[in-house]
């Protein structure tokens, strides 16, 4: 039996060729991204690191993980030990063990996924939205304008990213709105060049033609004909951005220049922990295989986007 | 070739401003006050008036930022420098050295660290991509695949320590403190350092293998009956190469930046713990010179990429020359990138 997805009188199959089932666009899509084992492995790793980062509070408060236990400090993977409390002694399973303070290290991986999650989709979505507008600005309107925005971007491309990152963190002060601040701005160039690149090819075809003659003002025509033509490598960008973004953050945090202790956070758990490398190295490898397993996941969507959405590949 | 040296030269110029100019601003806007930072706690308003004005601190930001740039001659002497131009930028907060004598003299030992690292991964990715692209979908291929993407995804400090803790914690065959001095001890530092480029490029190489091994040129060497090798190394390589060579000059840059992050972690003197070491002090001159520093030399590698990247590929050239007469304005001119 076919689905009505996979009928060949299915409506708009007019013009389809005969023997090939139809497939929307989206569900062309999600066929392709559903080949790719990897990239769905990835999608399902992200997925699971959402819903704990949205239950840290459910499996570990946020007070037990930023108070001290000091009697349980670097208690063993698996360990049990007494834990005090909200004013009362209770037992407590230490699954990835302690750090330094006695504090749960899963515990804080979880919370910290939360941290990471936030810095993630907040720098992408900043610097896409302003990076995004700007680009489309340049492409659309050209002339001075555009010559002003690339130029401007040129001049952001030309200090590592990192770098600059480290440079605005460091002159701002640490704190997590200067954080956000400083990766989302770094973050921005990259949009604006790939969103210029895809609006000069699509601003000039017929559908943006009819759509101006039959009187749609620019704003109109940018947001409804061009911009959906242009998401596709954004799209792919923005997933290797996050993991960007993720990455540049747990690298200021390890210096020192972002989530300040004791908040939890990957980078910041990693350079408390750097001093017991011989004595405690489970305070050690579990953050960073955090780090590790998010990026990957992003790495391995960002690579099944591109190849679901790149026309060239289409068979 | 020289008006095409000359003109990417040119191109160096508004990009230094800009680099000068963002820096500039992020340390004239951050909060604190140098002066109030150097007097002692019970100072007074005047004194610290006093102060700032013989540091120049209470001129306009443009009169500042010229001063930056081209020196700056106070009332006293003590705080007077040359400006960037003359890479001089003043005197440290902390230790009362000049900045870029401390950069200057530590340089050397980044660039080192950088050029083994850089080394190591061209030595270890090329081979590698080549490998992975001929046997497509094979065990091998399927191993380095792997390998490549877990070494984009590994953060570097987090893989040294690791190193750190295999090697000199468990193992005891490398020091755990890198020293310039001691061959042995960069060995750790610069496999952290490489990770990163090796997997990028290796991921390149193989792609880039990938696509020319279905060109039509590929199948005429292999169909005037030309040995496998010979077909690889002589017709798909070199053009194979040509988009590794831009993401190898784009990791100079990267390296230099990682260093920051290496450095930490293993103790090693370079531009990157001068860096960090200035952050966490405060001393602003010092920070200002090592960004900067820092953004010149990313800046002038990539010029030099470009350069060679023309004598590799002649078509790059010809297409420079070629839009070099078209329309623009200086501006357009002056930026024009390859297409």
């Amino acid at each position: 039996m076919l689905s009505s997805a996979e009928k060949p009188d299915a409506p708009g199959n007019g013009a389809g060729t005969p023997g090939r089932p139809f497939r929307t666009p989206f569900q062309e899509f999600r066929r392709r991204f559903g080949r790719n084992k990897l990239a769905v492995a990835g999608l399902a790793v992200i997925l699971v690191y959402i819903l704990v980062a949205l239950m840290a509070d459910v499996f570990y408060p946020r007070d037990f993980i930023t108070g001290n236990q000091i009697p349980n400090a670097f208690a063993g993977i698996g360990s049990r030990a007494e834990v005090e409390w909200r004013d009362a002694r209770e037992g407590h399973l230490y699954i990835l063990g302690a750090d330094n303070f006695g504090r749960d290290v899963l515990g804080r991986i979880i919370h910290g996924a939360r941290v990471s999650m936030i810095i993630g989709f907040v720098t992408v979505a900043f610097a896409v939205l302003l990076g995004g507008s700007l680009g489309a600005a340049a492409g659309y309107y050209g002339g001075f304008l555009e010559t002003l925005i690339m130029r401007g971007a040129d001049i952001l491309l030309a200090i590592p990213n990192i770098l600059f990152a480290l440079a605005i963190v460091a002159a701002l002060g640490p704190s997590f709105q200067n954080l956000l601040l400083a990766i989302s701005i770094t973050s921005i160039p990259v949009y604006v060049r790939l969103v210029r690149a895809s609006v000069l090819t699509v601003k000039d075809q017929e559908f943006v033609e009819a759509a101006r003659a039959i009187g749609a003002r620019d704003f109109r025509i940018v947001l409804l004909h061009v911009l959906p033509n242009c998401m596709a490598p954004v799209i792919v960008q923005a997933t290797l951005g996050i993991a960007q973004s993720i990455l540049s953050a747990t690298f200021l945090s390890f210096l020192g220049l972002g989530i300040q202790p004791p908040s939890p956070e990957w980078g910041n758990m990693l350079s408390e922990a750097r001093p017991y490398i011989i004595s405690a190295p489970h305070t050690l490898v579990f953050p960073g295989l955090a780090i590790m397993t998010v990026i990957l996941a992003y790495n391995l969507i960002g690579d099944g986007l591109r190849d679901a959405l790149d026309p060239k590949l289409k068979r | 070739m020289l008006r095409y040296i000359f003109r990417r030269v040119i191109q160096l110029v508004p990009v230094i401003l800009g680099v000068t100019f963002i820096v500039f601003t992020l340390t004239y806007i951050s909060p604190g006050d140098p002066a109030r930072l150097l007097l002692p706690q019970d100072a007074s308003d005047a004194d610290v008036a006093a102060l700032k004005n013989a540091m120049g601190l209470d001129r306009p930001f443009v009169v500042q930022y010229v001063h930056f740039l081209f020196g700056y001659d106070g009332p006293g002497d003590s705080f007077d420098y040359k400006g960037l131009f003359r890479l001089d930028l003043g005197r440290s907060y902390v230790s009362n050295r000049p900045v870029f004598g401390t950069i200057l003299e530590r340089f050397p030992n980044t660039a080192l660290l950088a050029s083994v690292a850089l080394l190591m991964a061209i030595l270890i990715s090329i081979p590698f991509g080549i490998v992975s692209a001929t046997r497509q979908y094979t065990k091998t291929d399927m191993i380095v695949t792997v390998l490549a993407l877990v070494g984009i995804s590994v953060p570097a400090f987090w893989l040294g320590m690791m190193l750190i803790w295999v090697f000199s914690v468990q193992l005891k065959i490398f020091p755990s403190l890198a020293v310039p001095s001691n061959p042995m001890s960069i060995v750790l530092p610069a496999i952290t350092l490489a990770a990163m480029s090796t997997a990028v490029q290796t991921r390149m190489t193989r792609s880039s293998m990938l696509e020319v091994i279905r060109q039509d040129y590929i199948r005429t060497a292999r169909a005037k009956g030309l040995a496998e090798k010979v077909v690889i190394r002589r017709h798909a390589l070199r053009n194979a190469l040509i988009p590794v060579v831009t993401v190898v000059g784009l990791q100079v840059g990267q390296l230099m930046v990682g260093a920051v992050l290496t450095e930490t972690v293993f103790s090693y003197p370079g531009i990157g713990t001068i860096m960090v070491d200035a952050i966490h002090r405060k001393d602003t001159p010092q920070i200002l010179a090592s960004v900067v520093f820092m953004a010149l030399v990313f800046a002038v590698v990539n010029l030099l990429v470009d350069i060679l990247y023309a004598f590799i590929d002649p078509r790059i050239k010809a297409q420079y020359i070629r839009s070099s007469g078209k329309k623009g304005g200086w501006l357009d001119v002056v930026f024009r990138r390859k297409a």
